[in-house]
């Protein structure tokens, strides 16, 4: 490009990346790249900010709930609680307070939520990024926490980065507690759900880094695997596989 | 000093003189060389040299400074093309606001670089997107490269560095956050019946301390990536960040070293 039109070009381009970021409404965007696409607190650590991570969790959640809405007899979008009821958590949230899916498949009725609570006996709630749960009945007015039958963590890191073994160990963390069911033939996830989420998984936007490895039994015996380079599209591999899980002891 | 100007060539009469209105800051004097410019379509363009044959003694109101014989320039220069690489700029985006009277002081570098319509592109690639981000991301950029900034005032800039630690940091965190937007926008349902609209989407707090409008602005921010010709996520075009590597590269090559900047950052 001759060099005067490049000054010319960046100029008006520079112009139209001034008035788009300046909007105060895009103030969470501003911050999500000041702070770096890779600074995701621990839940219930740090400010209370929309970052990457849960972007990335939102975009996992409504590619499952479309392919649920999709092949479910029914399905219906619970509102939230107050002025704005289309919500969804960007820190962990009570299922009471925020909208979620629910789904009929034949007589039985599942829950998809994103980033709500879950009450475990004895042990303080977990929010994992998105549950599908199980509930007793169809009715549109009821929110009860239902039986855990999926569980998904996503992770988003940025360019050059990998997933880290303090993801890993939050998933592990995460499953030790909650305790998802294991894999069986005919199961829930196998029957709804599309790849690669016939198993409980930790799924993250990047490949996995050639000197990292992480425990495969921990893997199999806490019931989830690794989705690396997801993209909300289907394609990528679960690692160890859904018939490593069948397999498993 | 006789003293550098750009002046307006609608101010210069016919016959070859103008006049200032008293009280003014400039005082140009005999042999004082001008720069004439013109204003076309929210550009400035100049277009012709000359200097000023002579001047009042004393400058008064309505006293004529008469002009020498004017020099076309073979081809006029764009302050669009030029602000970056000006002295007198620090409103980067809007070079105009630093012309906005009809005559202006400029130091004798600025003037040889409109003469030779020289622009500096590292300058001008660092400063057009370094100013185009709001202040909280400028602030982070100069925090993480601390190192590629002067330590003293005064100090002359590499903007050969800068630039490009600026471009790879928006190719990969601008860039970074506007792909997994899109990545949102691309997972989101539209092909079912009655689906929330994406747009009506919020975000809150889980204890519900704060709200955002996130649907819609994530709708516009991943448009921005496929629009802007900046990133090219959404288009086949080159982007033009990849450009400025290109044009970073050559020009770092012929570099002129007789400019020595020494701009405040912000």
């Amino acid at each position: 490009m001759d060099r005067s039109d490049f000054l010319r070009t960046l100029a008006g381009a520079a112009r139209g990346l001034e008035a788009a970021m300046g909007a105060k409404s895009r103030q969470w965007f501003v911050n999500m790249i000041a702070t770096g696409l890779d600074a995701n607190p621990p839940d219930g650590q740090g400010p209370k900010e929309l970052t990457a991570d849960r972007i990335f969790e939102f975009a996992c959640y409504f590619y499952l709930v479309g392919h649920l809405c999709r092949n479910a007899q029914r399905w219906v979008m619970l509102e939230g609680s107050g002025t704005h009821r289309y919500r969804l958590p960007y820190s962990p949230g009570a299922k009471t307070s925020f909208a979620f899916f629910r789904y009929q498949f034949g007589n039985d009725v599942l829950d998809l939520c994103c980033g709500v609570e879950i009450s475990v006996p004895g042990e303080p709630a977990e929010a994992p990024d998105i549950s599908l749960q199980q509930v007793a009945a169809w009715d549109a007015t009821q929110r009860p926490s239902g039986t855990l039958i999926g569980l998904w963590e996503g992770k988003f890191h940025g360019p050059g980065k990998t997933l880290t073994k303090s993801d890993f160990n939050q998933m592990v963390s995460r499953c030790d507690v909650l305790r998802p069911p294991r894999c069986g033939a005919g199961d829930w996830l196998e029957r709804v759900c599309p790849e690669p989420f016939r198993v409980h998984a930790l799924l993250t936007n990047v490949p996995p880094a050639p000197n990292t490895t992480f425990n495969l039994d921990q893997r199999l015996r806490l019931r989830f695997s690794l989705v690396f380079s997801f993209d909300g599209t289907a394609g990528p591999a679960l690692d160890p596989s859904r018939a490593d899980h069948l397999a498993a002891p | 000093m006789a003293g550098i100007y750009a002046i307006e060539s609608s101010a210069i009469s016919p016959e070859g003189w103008f006049v200032l209105a008293l009280p003014m800051r400039s005082r140009p004097q005999s042999g004082a060389r001008l720069v004439l410019f013109e204003r076309l379509n929210n550009d400035i363009l100049f277009v012709a040299r000359t200097t000023i044959g002579s001047a009042p003694e004393k400058p008064e109101e309505g006293e004529k400074y008469i002009v020498g014989s004017i020099e076309l320039f073979d081809s006029p220069r764009s302050l669009t093309v030029l602000g970056g690489s000006l002295q007198k700029t620090r409103r980067f985006l809007d070079p105009g606001f630093h012309f906005k009277k009809w005559l202006v002081a400029l130091s004798d570098a600025d003037y040889q670089t409109i003469v030779e319509d020289s622009p500096d592109v590292t300058r001008s690639v660092f400063r057009l997107l370094f100013h185009a981000l709001p202040l909280v991301i400028q602030s982070a950029f100069v925090r993480e490269h601390a190192e590629l900034f002067p330590q003293q005032e005064r100090r002359s800039y590499k903007y050969d560095l800068l630039a490009e630690a600026l471009v790879a940091y928006l190719e990969q965190r601008v860039g970074g956050a506007l792909q997994l937007a899109d990545q949102l926008v691309r997972s989101y349902p539209t092909d079912i019946t009655d689906f929330p609209r994406l747009a009506d989407l919020r975000a809150s707090a889980g204890d519900g301390s704060g709200s955002i409008p996130f649907g819609q602005e994530v709708v516009s921010v991943a448009d921005l990536g496929s629009t802007s010709p900046l990133f090219a996520s959404a288009t086949n075009r080159v982007a033009l960040l990849a450009e400025c590597r290109n044009q970073l590269t050559s020009s770092v090559r012929e570099q002129d070293r007789r400019r020595r900047w020494t701009d405040p950052i912000f």
